[in-house]
């Protein structure tokens, strides 16, 4: 299967929102239910396709889990896991944002549960002012208001592992 | 900007808006994110900010995690204590080193209370009703919300009720015969709409006051009813919701239904505890009672309570000792059914009811 779509090796062109332009075969870009639509409503492969929210260097991380994606077969999910974890290891914050607003936007479902799961995982066994500075969380509790709500939430915390 | 505006639109009836939840994402997809956080941590969350503890404890959290299968359900446990009081416990079956937790405390006022009902509707467990020892039967309800692991005074029953059958059937609670006041009728039953915080009574003579014990099968409750001092009949009336009227359920099933008792996908299984300690599986195409398997009497502690969660049931005894039981691959008969357990409380405390919330 995979070979005769290569053969047919029709490629459309992205442009991000820095002006930077990626030529990608079009079962690659298929991985996006925004491209897919765009193409199934005869939009013109021949035509470039501007991204406006994305950036280049987000671009090019959503098209690498794309390619990987497209070209795995079904039957190798192990493999794919385990490029998953790779692929989002040792990625900053900022760059799992931009992440999670390309796939938002692209409507990469794989990729959007993937990179959201990672934000969601660095919360775990933080304590709550860590967890606002990685985020950027206004405090808008009072010191008096904020020992309450732990208070309150104390026995959550009892005998964590 | 722009995000913090589109997204404090999208979150409807979230106060506070003036901050974004997570800072650089619109609030669908911090939701998105954080809703993806697994529930043990979501105390941890509502300690970050008013908003993320507001997002935390709304119905819009709840139904996205469900909506996205992302929710977990943990179990409670109604027990009473040596002392003869009331307390609650809850478990996370998923956790990596499970262990029963003792939640918020009861209302001081429902310590002593007997014959209450206990139910668990969307986030919430209801205490519903009861009675004392020289305290009559009272419509006082309490509401735990799980989210915020806090009691709360609830709209009372229409009726004071003790030792009465409690169901929650098409998102309502119902609250059936047992013993109330002089005033109260014994044929009669109550239901809460939390839609409009109301509760609506009606009765049926076919509805007797001594209940032992309820399930809700095929969408309709099934109850069943004590067995006379004349004859050891046991017999069970089933509610048919579509045109409100109680009737005789059926008798072979009502024969089998000999212990604690609880429903997966349609299915009703009861631990049936007269020979040893069976399960046992109502097969109602064929109208009988069969053998899943049997547990070793030296893991449950009886008296049990069932629940379950997708295909495991979790029989419940004595303090708080827990048996987990997988019935999507059984149906041996009569061998002994492989299980996991999970380890009891010091104390030897009386489970009296147990429940299940999904966030």
């Amino acid at each position: 299967m995979a070979s005769s779509i290569e053969n047919n090796n029709e490629k459309l062109t992205l442009k991000s929102s820095d002006g930077e332009e990626f030529l990608v075969e079009k079962h690659v870009a298929l991985q996006s239910t925004l491209l897919q639509n765009m193409l199934d409503s005869d939009c013109s492969s021949a035509d470039v396709i501007p991204l406006p929210k994305i950036d280049a260097r987000t671009l090019a991380l959503v098209l690498g889990y794309c390619k990987k994606h497209a070209d795995a077969s079904s039957s190798k999910q192990g493999e794919l896991n385990s490029f998953d974890s790779e692929f989002l290891k040792d990625m900053d914050m900022g760059a799992l944002f931009n992440l999670v607003l390309a796939a938002n936007f692209m409507e990469i479902k794989g990729l959007l549960d993937i990179a959201a799961q990672k934000i969601a995982d660095t919360i775990k066994d933080k304590p709550h002012q860590e967890v606002r500075e990685i985020f950027h969380v206004e405090n808008d509790y009072t010191p008096e208001e904020e020992a309450a709500v732990r208070e309150e939430n104390r026995w959550a915390f009892e005998g964590f592992p | 900007m722009d995000h913090t505006e589109s997204g404090a639109e999208g979150s409807g009836n979230m106060e506070l808006a003036q901050f974004p939840l997570i800072c650089g994402l619109p609030d669908d997809i911090a939701l998105l994110c954080l809703a993806r956080v697994p529930r043990k941590y979501h105390a941890l969350l509502r300690c970050v900010s008013k908003r993320w503890r507001e997002l935390v404890s709304s119905e819009e959290w709840l139904s996205y995690r469900r909506k996205h299968n992302l929710y977990e359900t943990w179990i409670y446990a109604l027990c009473r204590d040596k002392f003869d009081q009331l307390c609650c416990y809850v478990l996370d079956p998923n956790a990596p080193k499970r262990c029963w937790k003792r939640i918020q405390d009861l209302p001081p006022s429902s310590l002593k209370r007997k014959g209450m009902g206990f139910e668990a509707l969307g986030k919430k467990i209801y205490l519903l009703g009861g009675c004392g020892w020289v305290q009559d039967a009272t419509d006082e309800v309490y509401c735990y919300d799980a989210a915020i692991n806090a009691w709360n005074e609830a709209y009372p029953l229409s009726t004071a009720r003790c030792y009465f059958a409690s169901e929650v059937l098409n998102e309502k609670i119902y609250a059936i015969g047992g013993l109330g006041s002089n005033s109260t009728d014994p044929n009669s039953w109550d239901t809460y709409d939390p839609q409009t915080d109301t509760w609506r009574s009606q009765s049926d003579p076919n509805l007797v006051p001594d209940i032992e014990d309820s399930i809700v099968l095929d969408g309709k409750i099934y109850i069943r009813c004590g067995s006379s001092a004349v004859s050891s009949h046991v017999y069970a009336v089933v509610y048919e919701p579509s045109n409100g009227t109680w009737q005789h359920a059926d008798a072979d099933m009502a024969s089998g239904w000999r212990g604690p008792a609880v429903v997966i996908d349609g299915t009703l299984f009861v631990l049936d505890q007269s020979s040893g300690i069976r399960l046992m599986m109502w097969q109602k195409d064929r109208r009988e009672w069969v053998a899943v398997g049997r547990l070793s009497p030296l893991l449950t502690r009886p008296p049990c309570r069932l629940v379950a969660i997708e295909k495991s049931i979790f029989v419940i005894g004595r303090g708080l000792s827990t048996v987990v039981l997988n019935v999507g691959n059984a149906g041996n008969g009569e061998g002994v059914m492989v299980s996991s357990s999970v380890t009891k409380l010091t104390s030897d405390d009386d489970v009296i009811s147990c429940k299940c919330v999904a966030i």
